[in-house]
């Protein structure tokens, strides 16, 4: 949108007039309206971040089963929270617009997950999993390898009344995937068990076939058991991650060309020696290539996708 | 399903003994060649970038000369780089000094169109070497006898190739600020000392056309004129953000683009958008708060302005 046709030199001086002091203590009813509406907006968005993070990795989790060892945990295909778990700055717009308080809110049921399938619905307030009261939705959604196995049986609290939920045990590679609110293009395995993707990321990686990339290599670092980043790791996470985005049927042809671009935006990358723990872009962008054609060629073959041994 | 009870059962033992899994081996000379030539895309990507920064940086500086106060300056119009330590600067930069030839003297990286810089002719590459006769060794050298030239001659001694000469450049006033194009793991805008803050490719990238990136810039300038401290008070980002409204609408660009790109900021930043920042706590409130408050305090000095000002950020969806 253009301004419309005023002196140039007019409007500025206006504009340039000093501003009134900032007002202090209480904020006026126009600001608070327009923090309300801004931290909305941003909640919306949040959650559009995660329900997108949860649409890509569910799959890749499930698919994924069998190259995952016992690194292994529920798949529910939920979004859920409590107040503690959402930022600190959204949690009044969280508690006003979807009601999340002390209890475990679900936010989001991904269609054809075991949440949907049980008959679990966004607003649910889930009070207990298997007979034990929770009070994080890291229980509900398995952040942590859980060792039973078998249906989960849930108690939930929908419009006042009580009600009681088996959701099919679908179980998948570990672990879940959270969105964290960060401009650096970055994931993390982290060690408490959840898969960390950055906001900045998910803008980065805009096609779903490029997320799927970045987050088959950080299931494979949870399943290599790497504790510690290494050049080396790294280069195994890319290789055992590709095929397991491949298996969740994404277009694993995009990831040489997003590591390369990776290298164009943040040139830091080029250097192993600079972007310390990884291989330089260059080196991850050729394997991965190498790596494309294998699985291409598997597949064309009719074998199995799984990743070759040591030579 | 033998071969993927085996593939699981090797993936089991790889676990066990942290050994490699078969990934395909990457030669040494291929990765070299791919590191120069996407070094090379990295370069060619950044100047573009850099181009756009020094453009609308000197268009919003040169519509400055009044509302910049006394904060003013002779106008090059040329953005410079110059190599300071001989360190390991990685591929990047060295493709990119190595590329330009740039040296220990301020090298042109990029010109704005019409400028000063432009209109004397100086490229990509020339090294500037004196300004009426003193010799400048630094880029901070250069500036602050910028300062010091109000009208008359403004001759640089320029080096291209071994070739050296005199060039007599149009004195142009404008604002005092200076902005460098920084990486950064944000997408973030500052101050480094005096007059020279910088913008991150991460804040180029985020501001959607040249209306957003010039409200960024403006707001950078605007600090950088204002003489405001490190990680200015609430206040001055009032103030800055209305002085940097006038250098767009001077400027000739849409002022209105400031509300949709702080609005858009602040959604994947909500501790921004009133006091309460958990990042920051027991701290000193950070720069670029209370984005609410720079909003309406925005809104209404564009309707005071006469320039309708709608609130229709759209936010970033996922494709």
């Amino acid at each position: 949108m253009r301004p419309p046709a005023l002196p140039s030199a007019i409007v500025a001086l206006v504009l340039a007039v000093p501003c009134p002091a900032a007002p202090s203590g209480d904020l006026a009813p126009e600001v608070r309206a327009e923090v309300e509406r801004l931290q909305s907006a941003a909640w919306a968005h949040l959650l559009e971040l995660e329900r997108r993070l949860l649409r890509v990795h569910e799959p890749i989790r499930v698919q994924g089963l069998d190259l995952c060892g016992d690194k292994r945990s529920p798949v529910l295909g939920v979004v859920a929270a409590t107040r503690e778990e959402v930022p600190e700055s959204l949690r009044d717009v969280a508690a006003r617009e979807s009601g999340v308080d002390d209890a475990v809110r679900v936010l989001h049921v991904e269609p054809g997950f075991p949440g949907d399938a049980g008959g679990l619905l966004a607003g649910d307030r889930v009070l207990e999993v298997n007979g034990r009261r929770i009070n994080r939705a890291a229980r509900l959604v398995g952040r942590r390898a859980r060792t039973e196995r078998g249906p989960l049986r849930i108690v939930a609290e929908r419009e006042g009344g009580r009600l009681e939920l088996e959701l099919p045990f679908v179980e998948g590679c570990f672990s879940p995937a959270a969105v964290m609110l960060a401009d650096v293009e970055n994931a993390w395995a982290t060690q408490s068990g959840v898969l960390l993707v950055t906001s900045g990321m998910l803008s980065f990686a805009a096609r779903d076939d490029e997320l799927a990339v970045v987050l088959g290599h950080e299931v494979a670092h949870h399943v290599l058991g790497h504790v510690w980043s290494r050049p080396v790791y790294e280069q195994d996470a890319d290789y055992l991650g590709l095929y397991l985005a491949a298996r969740a049927g994404y277009d694993i042809s995009v990831a040489p060309g997003f590591w390369e671009r990776f290298g164009r935006t943040v040139p830091f990358s080029l250097d192993q020696r600079v972007w310390y723990s990884h291989p330089g872009s260059p080196e991850r962008a050729i394997a991965l290539r190498s790596a494309v054609s294998e699985i291409r060629a598997k597949r064309e073959r009719g074998v199995p996708l799984a990743p070759e041994p040591p030579t | 399903m033998t071969r993927l009870a085996a593939a699981a059962a090797l993936v089991a033992l790889t676990v066990a003994c942290q050994a490699r899994l078969g990934a395909p081996a990457v030669p040494p000379e291929r990765a070299e060649t791919a590191r120069t030539e996407l070094g090379a895309e990295a370069v060619a990507a950044y100047l573009a970038d850099v181009e756009r920064v020094a453009s609308i940086a000197h268009r919003l500086r040169a519509a400055g000369s009044t509302l910049c106060g006394d904060a003013t300056s002779a106008l090059l119009g040329a953005y410079l780089l110059q190599r300071i330590r001989d360190d390991d600067l990685g591929t990047f930069w060295e493709a990119l000094l190595e590329k330009l030839g740039v040296g220990e003297a301020p090298t042109v990286v990029g010109v704005a169109p019409g400028s000063p810089a432009a209109r004397a002719g100086l490229e990509r590459g020339d090294r500037i070497l004196a300004l009426n006769g003193r010799a400048v060794g630094r880029t901070r050298e250069l500036q602050a006898a910028l300062r010091h030239v109000r009208s008359g001659e403004l001759v640089l001694r320029i080096g291209r190739g071994s070739a050296e000469r005199d060039v007599g450049l149009p004195v142009e006033i404008g604002c005092d600020a200076w902005l460098a194009l920084d990486f950064g793991v944000e997408a973030s805008t500052g101050k480094r000392r005096g007059r020279e803050g910088y913008v991150t490719t991460l804040f180029v990238r985020f501001a959607r056309g040249d209306d957003e990136l010039a409200a960024v810039i403006a707001h950078e300038i605007a600090h950088l004129v204002l003489g405001d401290p490190l990680g200015a008070y609430p206040r001055q980002e009032l103030a800055a953000d209305r002085l940097a409204l006038g250098l767009c609408a001077a400027a000739g660009f849409d002022s209105a683009a400031a509300l949709r790109l702080w609005e858009r900021w602040s959604l994947e930043r909500p501790w921004l958008v009133t006091r309460n920042l958990e990042w920051y706590r027991g701290r000193r409130e950070p720069p670029h708060g209370r984005i609410a408050e720079r909003l309406v305090a925005m809104r209404a000095a564009l309707l005071a302005a006469g320039i309708e000002a709608r609130a229709d950020a759209t936010p970033r969806t996922a494709p």
